[in-house]
């Protein structure tokens, strides 16, 4: 019989605060803390973003931060650090337990590829020209001088490139020592990463997943990226620039969080006296090559075809669902294609259930955003958030008549990435 | 029952040579491609060799959408055209949806020529190095958002690019260190497994042999310097052992459900028994010394193979040439595999083309295929000092005819990933 693993804990962390109650407090308010980013990157497309903290001092008040140290964290070593601290905390999950249980515990990050401190790569490349050359205007490398320009950095510096470094602090922090990996890359990879973790638990590898993703959408090379792509919101008002499925949406505000889930299978959460909150019940991926290096998908088909292969896997109609979370960009082109996706796969349906978009309160926060989702669906099953951001003027098509009050039971939550990659993941009430 | 699941092609691109007929050959007459760096002048750098890819690869200039420029893409895609073509998957033509393509990257090889010329530009060559405005860099690029560079620097795309190959409806890229390579196999082993797809494409690629790159390892003090002596430079279990080669490549596997294999008459090269995947939780850099986190990798492995350890008949080290690695393997050798620890002859493929970090413990994977093809054994070269400390047989220096039915292979990483997985000639 198939094991359908139950949350029992989970963590969020956005701009709206390091803690699950700022979260829900934020969702509520339909608003994010979004606001003009710290020099140099307020000079860099939209110049605003919803910015988490960077307070060294929140990583001591989590659990199991005790043998980490946050030198050595890159920002998404850092986020995640308080997503899954938060997760452990709000989960009850021991961090000191025996060897036994830590190798029955397994660690699944979505994140993305760590990258050096521009600064001083920036000045390092300048630092290290060949002057032969450089009078000319030709840059060359002069590599006499790369071992001075390397002074400007640590050995751990390096170390901080490593991709599983997130997993890695995560893993001292939780004393996760069963199976393990990272998933980089897209705005999916933090649900790609949930799926791993129901596949663990699936198979009987584990008893307990911690798994999330951590992303940040407001460092340099993010926003330089997504600038050079042509996605950044033409905005210049941080309040209302948010604005998936609306008719002026004008592209992507940056953000940054991490969420995390504990999932374990039933028999190990009754054992240890933990109150599951939810059922994971379906999940699904799917890839479809995009229409250019760095396009947006061709069409909805792929996505469409993850959402009907999640109700699918969790044996579930369209009919079923209650509250739909999905990706919302606020970028036109791709929520247009997401929402035919939605109407392809719930009909009139959608109609009828409600949608929470979550991207107004945190930004667009890369490998978390999926996470996030979920995180904002467990506050709607809860009743702990009622109220929340809806499109003033939406986009043709879009459900209007949600009513964010009524009592959730499923809910489905997208990762739908502007790259072809497409995930979701459906989430039950325990009765 | 469980589904077996079966190796139908590889394809590689390693430091020796881009097919793995011609790196294993190599590696049999215990030839190092470890040499002094050539892809810059490592000059005043304290680590000044490495294992690099010295040969072009022919590969398309554009798969799908997506152009292919940095060398690591190129690697990479060279290996998984060879992999396909092996595994007669050319022309076929089935549901996308029943396949994945899983891929083990790092960052990009761009980087100082990367940002160099737009800081020249705006800069001046006559302004101290020290004093140049960052603000006006990052204001010049918010003005040119037509920079080319950022998508050499990105490998995110690498894994969408394998599955535009693979003609895969799944893509996962994923990363740990050095037990990448490896834990991709493990991944794709699961999916198959699970019933989710019929065939995994399956690999690591990396070039993180520039000129950034091996200084920073080197800061790390997780390098060799030991520069007048190239190809004696990666000494994996020697007493003289003191640091890792970095080195660089791609290697990729085709996964695939035995009964979808035999249906298409398809080259079937090895049999995936098992694989396990565990985590040290103790430090960031150092692996768990009393090598307990390996053992329970390689012993997970040979559980979920349902394989005797009496019935190993050659491992295939992660053998670093680290002090620390090589000692904690060894432990974990010997509790794993008691006794008979000291009768299986254990060899490390990085003795002669170093660490590729990412593709490892794939390129290390296609290497036990060609023991198994060939019945030989290549040797760990450089072993000079015996360390009291790995004392197990590491067939020193010299190539072994040895029949090789079921082997294991180990890949440990940075940061305490583990992995090891077992393989056997395909029996029917």
């Amino acid at each position: 019989m198939k094991t359908t693993p139950v949350v029992t804990g989970f963590g969020a962390c956005s701009s709206a605060g390091p803690s699950n109650d700022e979260f829900r407090a934020a969702l509520n308010a339909g608003g994010g803390t979004f606001e003009a980013l710290p020099e140099p990157l307020q000079l860099l497309p939209p110049s605003f973003g919803g910015v988490a903290t960077r307070a060294i001092k929140i990583i001591r008040t989590l659990p199991g931060t005790r043998p980490l140290r946050p030198s050595t964290m890159t920002r998404y070593s850092f986020l995640s650090t308080i997503g899954l601290g938060l997760a452990l905390a709000d989960g009850d999950v021991d961090v000191e337990p025996d060897d036994e249980a830590a190798i029955r515990r397994g660690l699944f990050l979505g994140s993305y590829v760590n990258l050096p401190d521009m600064n001083k790569y920036v000045g390092m490349s300048y630092l290290v020209r060949d002057r032969a050359h450089s009078a000319s205007g030709e840059y060359v490398v002069d590599d006499a001088k790369v071992m001075q320009g390397l002074k400007r950095f640590t050995g751990f510096e390096f170390l901080r490139l490593m991709n599983n470094m997130p997993l890695a602090h995560g893993s001292i922090q939780s004393r996760a020592k069963g199976p393990c990996n990272t998933f980089m890359g897209f705005c999916n990879a933090g649900l790609q990463a949930i799926g791993a973790g129901i596949r663990a638990l699936e198979d009987g590898s584990c008893d307990t997943a911690l798994c999330g993703g951590a992303g940040s959408a407001v460092i340099e090379h993010a926003l330089l990226f997504k600038n050079y792509r042509g996605l950044m919101s033409t905005s210049d008002d941080p309040a209302t620039a948010c604005r998936p499925f609306c008719t002026d949406a004008s592209g992507l505000v940056p953000g940054e969080g991490a969420a995390f889930l504990a999932l374990e299978t039933e028999e190990a959460a009754r054992k240890r006296g933990a109150t599951p909150r939810a059922r994971v019940t379906g999940y699904a991926t799917g890839y479809a090559t995009p229409a250019g290096p760095r396009g947006l998908p061709v069409d909805h088909t792929n996505m469409a075809g993850v959402l009907q292969a999640c109700l699918d896997d969790a044996g579930l109609q369209a009919t079923d669902i209650d509250l739909l979370v999905p990706t919302g960009y606020g970028l036109p082109a791709m929520d247009a294609l997401e929402l035919a996706a939605h109407r392809q796969a719930f009909g009139d349906h959608l109609d009828r259930m409600q949608v929470r978009c979550h991207t107004p309160v945190t930004g667009f926060t890369e490998a978390a955003h999926g996470s996030l989702g979920v995180a904002a669906a467990l506050c709607a099953m809860d009743g702990t958030v009622t109220d929340g951001w809806q499109p003033g003027a939406a986009i043709d098509g879009y459900p209007t008549a949600t009513d964010l009050s009524r009592p959730v039971r499923r809910a489905l939550v997208t990762g739908f990435s502007m790259e072809g990659n497409a995930s979701a993941v459906i989430l039950e009430g325990m009765e | 029952m469980r589904k077996r699941v079966v190796i139908t092609g590889a394809g590689v691109a390693a430091p020796h040579a881009p097919s793995p007929e011609g790196l294993f050959e190599q590696l049999v007459k215990g030839i190092s491609a470890v040499d002094r760096i050539q892809n810059f002048d490592p000059i005043d750098h304290p680590t000044q060799v490495a294992a690099e890819v010295r040969y072009d690869v022919d590969v398309p200039a554009t798969i799908g959408p997506y152009p292919i420029t940095n060398r690591s893409m190129k690697l990479m895609v060279h290996s998984a055209l060879q992999a396909r073509n092996r595994a007669g998957l050319d022309d076929f033509e089935g549901d996308p949806r029943r396949r994945a393509a899983i891929l083990a990257t790092g960052i990009g090889s761009a980087s100082l020529e990367l940002f160099g010329p737009m800081a020249l530009e705006l800069f001046g060559d006559d302004v101290d190095g020290d004093k140049q405005d960052v603000a006006a860099y990052y204001r010049e690029l918010a003005q040119r958002p037509d920079v080319q560079g950022f998508d050499d620097y990105y490998l995110d795309l690498a894994a969408p690019v394998m599955a535009t190959i693979a003609g895969a409806a799944q893509a996962y890229n994923t990363a740990s260190a050095c037990a990448s390579g490896s834990h991709v196999i493990a991944e794709g082993l699961a999916l198959i497994r699970r019933g989710d797809v019929d065939v995994a494409y399956v690999g690591g690629a990396g070039t993180p042999t520039t000129r950034t790159m091996i200084p920073g390892f080197a800061m790390l003090k997780a390098l060799t310097r030991r520069n007048d002596d190239p190809k004696g430079a990666s000494r994996p279990f020697d007493a003289g052992r003191a640091g890792f080669v970095m080195g660089e490549g791609a290697a990729i596997l085709v996964l695939e459900e035995l009964q979808h294999a035999l249906d298409r008459g398809a080259p079937i090269i090895g049999e995936l028994l098992g694989a396990k995947v565990s985590t040290d939780a103790y430090r960031l850099t150092d692996p768990d010394p009393s090598g307990e986190g390996m053992a329970r990798a390689m012993r997970g492995a040979l559980e979920d193979a349902s394989v005797d350890p009496s019935e190993i008949d050659y491992i295939n080290a992660h053998g670093t040439s680290t002090g620390i690695n090589d000692a904690a393997e060894t432990k974990a050798i010997k509790m794993v595999h008691g006794e008979r620890a000291y009768d299986i002859p254990v060899s490390s493929s990085k003795s002669m083309f170093g660490h590729i970090i990412h593709a490892a413990g794939s390129t290390e994977a296609i290497v036990c295929l060609e023991s198994m093809r060939t019945g030989m054994v290549h040797p760990t070269i450089n072993q000079e000092t015996p360390d009291p400390a790995c004392d197990l047989d590491y067939v020193p220096n010299v190539a072994r005819e040895h029949p090789c039915r079921t082997v294991q292979s180990n890949s440990f990483g940075f940061g305490g990933q583990n992995v090891s997985i077992v393989l056997r000639q395909y029996e029917q």
